[in-house]
């Protein structure tokens, strides 16, 4: 019996060449296409004709370009109240929902339904609500608020805040459901056996929830970071990268100068830093939080 | 712990019904103001609409005088999707059976080198694959896009599909050899049958991605013929821009498939999601 699994996990009977056409297709664009892209950043590439390799140049002269410059803080100034934030609501939201009985389900499809829409669609209305003539500064007047009207998404000290809200607004819904899971998975007694020793509502969310939810915290922070860093849709439906540029995240940028600008070279290396930056921030996290989680239980 | 009516739990009740009325807003202003005038959706944003006119949507469908076809594109991302999650399932389980059955270190090599694929971000590696499929003339084509697809989402359907193999007794396919059916059949007719669970999986999150991505429907299909809803909504807002009912009935028009799917299928999607694996 033993000898037959043995031959069975040996894998005589499934042929081997039965993973081809899924390992070409993930080499290819895992692998082989991401380093030659790689090898573009350190060229003079212009999408047709010869080309050469001239080492660090595009990455000089992205650190000396004031609108690289801004794209690459964008990228962090979106991506870090963005994680925060949408930890901060979907846990709000999940603990909300956790003893409602009624509505508990219609309130969750409603909450999580920005999630699975095209964000190139839905962030038109927000360009619509931010709209100099728009719903926002119409509200403002109303509320004797005028000196607060500006040109929401034209205002460059706005701008990149209101494309911050409408990323919240679309994915914590996200975070929502990753906390409800977490939720889900305590078990009541815990907080019965808590409520019978007299902790308070407070104590037990501290130590019974708070804890217990790491898993949930771990895979809410991977997700959002990776979410935030990688922005592309909001800023093209929103801003556009305007004004004067100022409004790009890496993703746009590399997108603004490969197809718009024919820098092929040049929007490579900004692809270059943007995956350096996602891949190193989500090892590291993986690895940060997983040790957290391990070391709170 | 569940004393339902208290003023406690009174007052939470309203504060979430706020809380929903203010996050709502946004699908209240899109569903109002497509069926207003578009001088009506500037001096009547909030209202209801005064009288409802359907010419945005009418617009839109017949083209926006934009050019900008909205059953085609509605058409072209079907396609799209479609062709890309048939080759994604069919050669995605097929190397998971194959890495579940397969044990050694070569196997758990590849297991690792997919789970890579899904963490390293997949921008760098576009512009290689445009040019190259530019080059075979598959650029600004349904099919091109199709193959982008399946090799960008392959590590991730891969990746799903292994642990579950992995997890099948081998003893099904024992019995089934027992019986002489060969290693497809019993591939086809007991194995990936069990695996239904994990199939919707993939094609709704795989769905999700394609459906909605934008990156790369720009890239490889603006201004062709088989542009997608996403990029169709691009295009048509820079140039009709401030004519939010068209704009917005095109959204809805854009939006609706996907969300009919929701409505079927929203608990599966939220379990898919909070496990945290994204294509």
């Amino acid at each position: 019996m033993t000898s037959k699994k043995k031959k069975w996990k040996g894998g005589v009977q499934v042929p081997w060449y039965i993973i081809i056409p899924g390992l070409v297709c993930s080499l290819t664009a895992h692998f082989i296409a991401p380093i030659r892209g790689a090898m573009y950043a350190f060229t003079d590439f212009k999408g047709v004709g010869e080309y050469n390799y001239i080492g660090f140049t595009n990455f000089i002269n992205i650190f000396k370009s004031k609108a690289d410059v801004a794209a690459i803080l964008n990228t962090f100034k979106i991506a870090v109240p963005f994680v925060i934030l949408t930890l901060f609501f979907g846990l709000l939201l999940a603990l909300a929902l956790k003893d409602v009985i009624k509505s508990r389900n219609i309130l969750r499809a409603i909450y999580f339904s920005p999630v699975v829409m095209i964000p190139m669609a839905v962030s038109q209305v927000w360009k619509f609500i931010f709209d100099y003539d728009g719903p926002l500064n119409i509200l403002l007047n109303h509320l004797g608020l005028s000196e607060l009207t500006t040109n929401w998404l034209g205002n460059l000290d706005t701008a990149i805040w209101c494309v911050l809200v409408v990323l919240v607004w679309q994915n914590m819904g996200y975070t929502m459901v990753i906390f409800n899971a977490g939720l889900e998975s305590i078990p009541t007694d815990l907080y019965e056996a808590a409520a019978i020793d007299g902790a308070s509502s407070w104590k037990r969310f501290r130590h019974i929830t708070l804890p217990l939810l790491a898993p949930s915290f771990t895979i809410a922070v991977v997700m959002m970071t990776i979410t935030g860093l990688r922005v592309f849709d909001q800023i093209m439906s929103l801003t556009g990268g305007g004004p004067v540029n100022m409004t790009h995240t890496l993703a746009s940028d590399f997108y603004y100068q490969t197809w718009n600008k024919f820098r092929y070279g040049y929007g490579s290396a900004l692809a270059l830093i943007l995956t350096a930056l996602i891949s190193v921030i989500g090892i590291l996290q993986v690895v940060v939080l997983q040790k957290k989680e391990d070391s709170v239980r | 712990m569940n004393r339902r009516y208290t003023y406690k739990s009174f007052l939470r009740g309203v504060l979430m019904v706020l809380i929903t009325i203010v996050f709502a807003i946004p699908f209240y202003l899109i569903i109002t103001n497509s069926l207003k005038t578009t001088s009506e959706t500037y001096s009547n944003p909030f209202g209801l609409p005064k009288q409802i006119v359907v010419d945005a949507f009418r617009q839109t469908l017949s083209g926006a005088g934009q050019n900008a076809n909205f059953i085609a594109g509605l058409g072209n991302s079907l396609a799209i999707t479609a062709g890309s999650i048939v080759l994604l399932i069919i050669f995605g389980s097929l190397a998971a059976y194959c890495l579940a059955r397969h044990a050694g270190k070569l196997s758990n090599l590849l297991y690792m080198f997919f789970l890579i694929g899904i963490i390293i971000p997949s921008q760098l590696g576009i512009l290689p694959m445009y040019i190259v499929l530019r080059r075979v003339g598959l650029a600004g084509n349904i099919l091109g896009c199709i193959i982008l697809y399946t090799c960008k989402q392959m590590p991730f359907t891969i990746f799903l599909y292994t642990g579950f193999f992995r997890a099948l007794p081998i003893g099904y396919e024992e019995a089934a050899a027992v019986d002489g059916s060969n290693w497809f059949q019993t591939f086809w007719r007991i194995i990936l049958p069990q695996m239904n669970i994990i199939t919707g999986t993939a094609v709704l999150m795989n769905t999700l991605y394609i459906w909605n991505d934008t990156f790369d429907q720009l890239v490889f299909l603006s201004g062709s013929k088989a542009s997608t809803l996403p990029v169709l909504i691009y295009n048509l807002t820079i140039a009709i821009t401030a004519r939010w009912n068209e704009i917005f009935a095109a959204v809805i028009i854009s939006l609706l498939p996907i969300i009919i799917l929701y409505l079927f299928t929203q608990k599966a999607m939220m379990t898919s999601m909070a496990g945290g694996l994204k294509g």
